[in-house]
This record gives C-alpha cells, structure tokens and sequence, in this order.
C-alpha cells in the first residue's frame, strides 16, 4: 500500500509547471492539516489546557483506572482469540482450492461494513432480556449484556477481520513452495508451520495484531450499545471519554482522550515500520523470482 | 531405489495433465523429462514427490506403493524450479532444516549435524558462504543451496522441477556439465525436469520426452536423437524442414512441402530433414534433389544458416559448414539444388521404426 | 486421514477450516440469522410505520445526504492527497503518508469531541465558520464535516497504488503526441484511476453511513434536524423500543450486504481493467 518507495521520472512532459505543484501540495496540505492535524493537535492541547495536575489527576482518578483496566480486559479477551482465528482463515483460504472462498471471504469483512450500532444492537436482540436467548439466559443468571461478557463480544466481532485480512494477501502472494520444500525435508504440519509460514508472515500478523489492538481499545458505538453505562463496571475508555464530556468536564475527557490518541498514533507509526519491512520482504521476494541480483 | 510409475492420470477438472504415463527409473539413473510448458512433466515429478495425488495408476518407490505415504515419509529430494529457499535462515541453517527437525529420537547430534552440512556446503562449494543469507547470493549459488539441502536428507531419489530454468545462459551451461559430475559422484536416482532439449541430451542418461499429457517416446539421448519415434519428438529436438514424397517400388520422389498431407491413396509420405542433413549443389546431378533459389545467407557462427525458397515456394533451413560453404561460393539469389544426406519418414498411424 | 484422493499435501485443511467456520458461525453467522429469523415475525405493517415514520424518514435523509456529501469531498480531495503523495516530493512527505490513515486509528469518540471543539462557535475554526454565518456544529454541516474526517482515508488508499503503478511513459506518449497536460490528465489518467476512485468513494460512503462516535458529539441529535440512522436505533433501545431498533438495524444491515457487495464487485471491475491493460502492455 505504501506510496512513498517510487517517484516518478522528472522529465518536464509529465509534471506540472512549478506554480501548479505548489498550489496542488498547498490545497492538499491545507486539507490535511484541517481534518487531521488540528483535531490532532486539539486533543493534546485540550488535555494539558489546565496544567499537569489536572491532567494527572484525569487519569489517575480510580474510574479512569477502572475503565483502562476494563479496556484491556477487552483487548485481552478479543485480539488473541481473533488473531487465532485469523491465521487459520488466511491459512485455509490462501494454501487451498475450495469452493466458496468468495462467499467465506465475504463473510469475514462482513463486520467492517456493519454500523458498529447495528453490530451492538445486533447481540441485544440475542442475548439482551426480551431477546431470543434472554429468557434462557436469565433463568440461568448468567448477564451478557449490560455486562462485562457483553463488552468482550462486541469487541471480538468488531475486530474479527483485521488479523485475516492482513494475512490473506500476504499468504497468497507466497504460495506453498516454502512449506512444500519444508515437507519433502521431512518437517512436520506443525513445525511446518511454525519455522516457515510464521517467520514468512510475521509483519502481516504483527500489524494485523496493532491493528486489531488499536480498534478494540477504541471501539465505541458496539460497546456503547451493550455496556449499559453502568459506572464503575461496563465503562469502557471511550465511554469514559464520553461521560466526562457529557459532565462538561472536558479537561478529564480530553487527558483520557489523550491516551487513546497516543494509542492511535503509535499504530500509525508501528503500521509503517512493518510497510517498510513487508516492502523489503517483497522486494527480496521479487528479485528471488526474477534474478535481479547477479553477485 | 528404483521408481516405477505405472498407468498415472491426473486430471484438474476437465483437463488432462496425464494420460496413462508408465515409466521406469532405475537405481542411480539420471533421467530427464523433456516436454513444451503444459505437457505434464512437473505435474509427474510433483506425484513422485507425492506433492500431488494422481487419479488413477500407482508410483512405487524402491519396490514399495508409496500412495499413501506423506511427502515427508517418501525420502524424496525436491529441488524447486525457484528453489524455495527460507529466506529467514542462512544457508547452513537451510541445509541443516531437513536433519533438525526430525523427531528427537531420529536426530542427528548437532556435532553430526554440522558436519554433514559441512561436508556438503563443500561438495556443493559453497562451504565460504554458510553464513550468509540466500538474498545475498547469486542464482547460481542459490541453486547449489537448493540442492545441498535436499541432499541433506540423504533422499532415496532427488528430484529437479527446472533446476536451471531461472539462470543466465553461461551459468547454465556450468551448473549443468556440474550437475552431471555431482551425479557421477554419489550416484543417487534423479529426476529432472527440464523444457531444453540441449540441456537433456547432454545431461540425462535417458530422456522422457512428454507432450500432452502422454509420453511420446523413452529412450538414450542417442536413441532419441537419431531414431525419434514420431514427428513430434523429431521437431521438438530441433529444426526440421518438412517435405511430401511419393515412393514407387523403391523410388522416391519430392512433389510438395508443409505439413499437411492432401493424398489419400497412401502413396505419399511426410519427410523430415534437419537443416544440417542437406548438401548444397549448384547442379543437379543425377540424385533426387529439391530446387531452390537463395533467400539469405548467415555465415556468423559454426556452420552457415543458408535460407532458401524451394521450388514450391516455402522456406528451407539449411546448415553447411564453412568450408563447404566458402568451395561453392554462394550469393544471395543463386540457383541451388538441395540433396538429402539422410531422411526420416513416419507413417501417421505406424512409425516406421518401433521403440522396444 | 488419507482417503484415495488426497486433495493437497499441505496439512491442516480440517483443522483451519473447521476453526474457521466454526468461529465465523458463532460470531458473525449465528447472530445475523438469530436476526433475520426473529424479524420474519414482524408484520410488514410495522415495518413501513416504522421505516417510513416521519423521524426515521428525515434520519435516513440526512444519513443518505451528509455520507454522500462527505464521500463527493473525500473522492476529491483524496485523489489529490494521493496524486500529491505519489508524484511530488516535499519536506515531511513521509509524516503525511503515515497521517493518512489516522481517521482508521483514532477512536471515534475522540475524532467527536475533538472535532467540536474546534467547530464550536469559539473554536479555533468555528470563530471563522459562525463569522461566516456558517453553524458548523450541533447541525447538518457539523454531521457532514465529522463524515469527512472518518471517511478521509479511503479514496487516498485505493487510488494511490494504481497512481505508484501508473506507467508514467504512457503520459510521456500522450505529450509527445501533442496532448495538453491537461487533455493527458483527463484522457489518461483519469480513465485508468476511476476504478478505484469509485471504489474509495463506496467504501466511504459505506463507512459515513454506520458511523456513530464521531457525529453523535458535533450533531446536536435533534429528532428530524440532526438525527442520524445509527443514533435513532440508539434511541429507540434506551427508549426499550426494541422492535423499531431491530426494525431498523436489519434495513441497515441490508444496506451494509449490498454496500459489500457492490465493493466487492467495484475491486473485481477494477483489478479486470488493469489486468487487461497489462495484457496490452
């Protein structure tokens, strides 16, 4: 996906006179830094508006705590389970022949498309009271929605595709010829598997995983939908956020906002560091099919 | 340690990759299976490998069925036409994979381990390079890598999908007259697959010649070369120039060119005459022969590439030597005659010379 | 394990593909049906009373409208950030590559509050915007402006790869042919960057129609000026309304399958018409 790796001949014919360009990088620019930077900037310049102490005090008050605590009870909960699940998929779909790949891989993507409202709506329906399985459920004392289980579901089915999806593309530009050389060698499935496929993909997983991680902290309408704001148990680090800000206590809302943000633009930059090493993987790759590099 | 392919078809949907392919490999031989892209060849040395299934028939490995064994089980050498190299690993730690993960209670102590690697980085001369990773080799050294770690496992049969497919013409050259020597060495039973037919002649000790799926004929590089079963093998080993002929009690005549046959009373046959097998003559004289006029003359090289419209109109290749050449004095635009050295002839239906 | 026809040597099809389904079922597959199974027993009455309510007419209107407006800004100003990105170089080029894709990253609760802030009548571009006589928050242009920042990513990502893979000697022949930089640009360029413009502005325009996080803070949520679709299936749970929620949530949920599908079908179209330019190169 990286765009950066190749510039473009400066021959005059194709590009544009200098004038132009400046205006194009100004408009393009002046775009990004109104949708991007400045609510960027406004995070961190809001969270530290009122000083250090109150920033300090915003997260380190015990409800903030609790809320990162159950933020990553979340992620614990949901990103190892997807990645498990993710690895297999991309393993089944990308090393087989089998009919309705397209539909399965479909079916995968499906929860990116979803309205994550709907996605919450979606288990209230199942396991809320009035729902299919609350009756059941209730008899049986066991409390999924407006419940820590609740939480953890939605958050599993809003990051189920991330770990896939990054895996796919990469196994099946690699094709089986490391693993079929692996098996005449005599390696086992496993082995296989965790001395060839695993080192092969490691920086598709990797930031499948940053992925995964960064959406299930964040994720807010789905959690919103079946935390049931219950303070001080189904609050979650964006519903944190949001009571904050619903108590006109910005300064708070924001430091907590902080964290996230600082979440998110760690992803970014991890995401680019394993673009860079997947373009070198690929690049060796290349010059391995086609012989480039004649020593 | 031989391998005995009987009665294989592979089929991928509607599409026959083998029909009914028998074949027999003897201990230690070299064999190699010549075909054109698509006639199955790869497919035969996947099903040896056991990397695919076939459909129908039997492979049978030093006198076993090896249809329900495992690649893993089958102790077959792969070397692949890209190599599948592990990029994550050094060339030892390459050639070391095959004997590390075995289970515990087959293994190797590492001390073995590293000197069998050892002994055969060296014997693959690559023993300076055990360090170094395989992006930072050349396609050459790659290929030995390759080959080394199949050995590694000390493989009952070893396996080549192109094994010089991907490198340079003057490497290629090297690394095969290499290969040939290695295999007079440790004398293992190998397969190779290769779509060169100068490269099989000169490194099998008997060649497969497949197209479609089917084995068109088996035989020594001599035997195939100088006695092909059928049109097929004979264009596919090297330039011909087809002519019809009529025979009459012994005698023959040319009255066409191409391939297509318009007789039906079976009186006329296909002729087949490699470029080299003509003389040039700037007269009749009293053999049969073709007439021609010259259209180009190539003289850069062994032998002079002399082209020339027969008196049906069509282009003939002809190769004389320098000398010849040189005595005749031939122009562009010159009269010739053309006389046959040695011709091949089939019959559709019934090759005029049956392999055993 | 071994039957007559194996169909691959690479171990561990059941295993997958069984974790796989399995999981797949469980988490996407068995509440979708659970869904749709349970809104087979509402009758079509309710459907279209609740479908075609005054309210949720006027929520689906501005969720259409904004997602669309949002989408239109994104497909432009996305394929300038790519054309940008790709072909000049400048001072933090690398930074700005990186930045693109923080609407992705960062939470949308934190893109909501963030955003009010600075379109807030005293925020830092409000002031300019309400100078203007331009309400920028807590209105229909605060809905469309919270939709940009979350569907800014995509139009940049789908049409930057085909740009880098764009053979620039095809612009070089359009010039030496006699063609204007501009005439190249709609004759050459565009042609071979709509497929993915296309897709970029569906997966927008996908996105803007289910998002919540972000516009709930900026919209203000006044029932038929500023509601959006996912905030009134929001409503109508806190209001125990689940039938209107579940009622709602399934014509969402069908938007998303054609949505999916029209995607998958755009990326399909696309991928055909390189593939067939590259079989003329």
């Amino acid at each position: 996906m990286s765009g950066i790796s190749q510039t473009p001949g400066n021959s005059r014919s194709v590009n544009e006179s200098l004038p132009v360009r400046m205006l194009l990088i100004f408009t393009a620019l002046l775009f990004l830094v109104l949708f991007l930077i400045l609510p960027l900037v406004a995070v961190f310049y809001n969270a530290f508006h009122e000083g250090l102490p109150v920033y300090k005090q915003a997260i380190t008050d015990p409800a903030t705590i609790h809320a990162v605590i159950l933020t990553f009870l979340a992620v614990f909960c949901a990103v190892p389970l997807n990645c498990a699940f993710g690895v297999a998929a991309a393993w089944a779909i990308s090393k087989f022949r089998f009919r309705g790949k397209n539909a399965l891989i479909t079916l995968i993507d499906l929860p990116l498309t979803v309205s994550p409202v709907v996605s919450g709506t979606i288990f209230i329906l199942i396991f809320g009271a009035h729902g299919l399985l609350g009756p059941w459920l209730s008899a049986h004392n066991i409390k999924i929605i407006f419940a820590i289980p609740g939480i953890v579901l939605v958050t599993i089915f809003v990051t189920l595709p991330f770990v896939a999806r990054e895996l796919l593309p990469v196994m099946t530009a690699q094709g089986n010829f490391d693993e079929e050389a692996a098996l005449t060698l005599g390696a086992s499935g496993w082995k296989t598997f965790l001395r060839i496929t695993l080192p092969n993909i490691r920086w598709g997983l990797f930031y499948g995983v940053v992925l995964s991680v960064a959406r299930a902290m964040g994720e807010f309408g789905a959690v919103s939908v079946v935390s049931g704001h219950i303070r001080g148990k189904t609050i979650t680090m964006p519903l944190h956020v949001e009571i904050l800000y619903n108590e006109y206590n910005f300064a708070a809302a924001f430091a907590v906002a902080s964290l996230l943000t600082f979440v998110s633009i760690m992803t970014l930059g991890l995401k680019k560091y394993a673009e860079v090493k997947t373009a070198r993987q690929n690049k060796e790759l290349e010059d391995f099919m086609t012989e480039k590099r004649m020593l | 340690m031989g391998i005995q392919i009987e009665n294989i078809s592979k089929f991928y949907g509607h599409f026959t990759a083998l029909r009914d392919v028998s074949l027999d490999v003897q201990a230690g031989e070299l064999v190699a299976l010549l075909g054109p892209s698509g006639s199955g060849k790869t497919t035969l040395l996947r099903i040896i490998a056991g990397l695919e299934s076939p459909d129908e028939g039997r492979v049978i490995l030093s006198g076993e069925d090896a249809a329900y064994k495992n690649p893993r089980d089958r102790n077959v050498g792969f070397v692949f036409q890209h190599y599948a190299l592990f990029r994550h690993m050094t060339v030892f730690e390459n050639v070391a994979f095959g004997l590390k993960v075995r289970p515990r209670r087959d293994r190797l102590p590492k001390k073995e381990i590293f000197d069998r690697v050892f002994s055969l980085l060296k014997l693959v001369q690559l023993d300076f390079f055990a360090a170094r990773y395989p992006a930072q080799l050349s396609g050459g050294q790659r290929q030995r890598v390759a080959l080394a770690r199949a050995l590694a496992v000390e493989p009952k049969v070893l396996l080549l999908d192109e094994p010089f497919g991907a490198l340079d013409a003057q490497v290629r050259k090297e690394l095969r007259r290499w290969l040939k020597k290695l295999h007079e060495k440790i004398h293992v039973t190998s397969v190779f697959v290769t779509h060169d037919q100068e490269e099989a002649l000169e490194v099998a000790d008997r060649l497969v010649i497949m197209n479609n799926g089917a084995v068109e004929q088996i035989g020594t590089p001599e035997e195939i070369y100088h006695r092909p079963a059928n049109p097929f093998v004979f264009r596919f080993l090297g330039d011909v120039n087809l002519f019809h002929c009529r025979t009459e009690n012994g005698h023959y005549s040319f009255i066409g060119q191409g391939g297509d046959i318009s007789d039906k009373d079976g009186s006329v046959r296909q002729v087949f005459i490699r470029p080299h097998l003509f003389d040039i003559s700037l007269t009749p004289g009293n053999r049969e022969s073709i007439q021609g006029s010259i259209q180009h003359i190539n003289a850069a090289g062994p032998s002079v590439k002399v082209e020339i419209v027969s008196e049906w109109g069509g282009s003939v290749q002809v190769n004389i030597p320098q000398d010849r050449y040189q005595r005749l004095g031939l122009q562009k635009g010159m009269s010739v005659y053309l006389i046959p050295l040695q011709m091949s002839t089939f019959d559709e239906t019934l090759p005029t010379e049956e392999q055993p | 394990m071994a039957g007559k026809r194996k169909k691959s040597v690479i171990p561990g099809f059941g295993l997958t593909m069984g974790i796989t389904t399995g999981y797949l079922g469980l988490i996407v597959l068995f509440p979708l049906a659970c869904l749709f199974f349970q809104t087979l027993d509402v009758s079509l009455d309710t459907v279209q009373k609740t479908v075609f309510s005054g309210r949720a007419l006027a929520a689906f209107g501005l969720s259409f409208g904004a997602s669309f407006a949002a989408a239109c800004v994104n497909t432009v100003f996305g394929f300038l950030v790519a054309w940008v990105l790709v072909r000049y170089t400048f001072p933090g080029r690398f930074l700005v590559d990186a930045m693109v894709d923080l609407p992705f990253a960062l939470p949308t609760a934190v893109a909501g509050i963030s955003l009010t802030f600075l379109y807030a009548q005293n925020g830092w571009l409000g002031k300019f915007l309400y100078g203007l006589g331009i309400p920028s928050v807590y209105s229909r242009i605060g809905v469309f402006i919270a939709l940009i920042f979350i569907g800014l990513p995509f139009v940049v990502r789908t049409v930057q790869p085909v740009l880098v893979n764009f053979d620039t000697q095809v612009e070089e022949a359009a010039a030496s042919l006699g063609a204007s930089r501009f005439k190249a640009f709609t004759r050459v360029i565009m042609p071979e960057v709509l497929p993915s413009a296309i897709t970029g502005f569906a997966l927008a325009f996908a996105r803007a129609l289910g998002e919540y996080g972000s516009v709930v803070f900026i919209s203000g949520n006044m029932p038929h000026r500023t509601e959006i679709v996912p905030l009134l299936i929001m409503t109508r749970l806190e209001e125990y309304d689940y039938l209107g929620a579940q009622i709602l949530a399934v014509v969402m949920l069908v938007l998303s399958f054609c949505f999916l599908f029209l995607i998958n079908f755009l990326q399909y179209w696309g991928q055909r018409h390189h593939r067939m330019q590259e079989c003329v190169a």
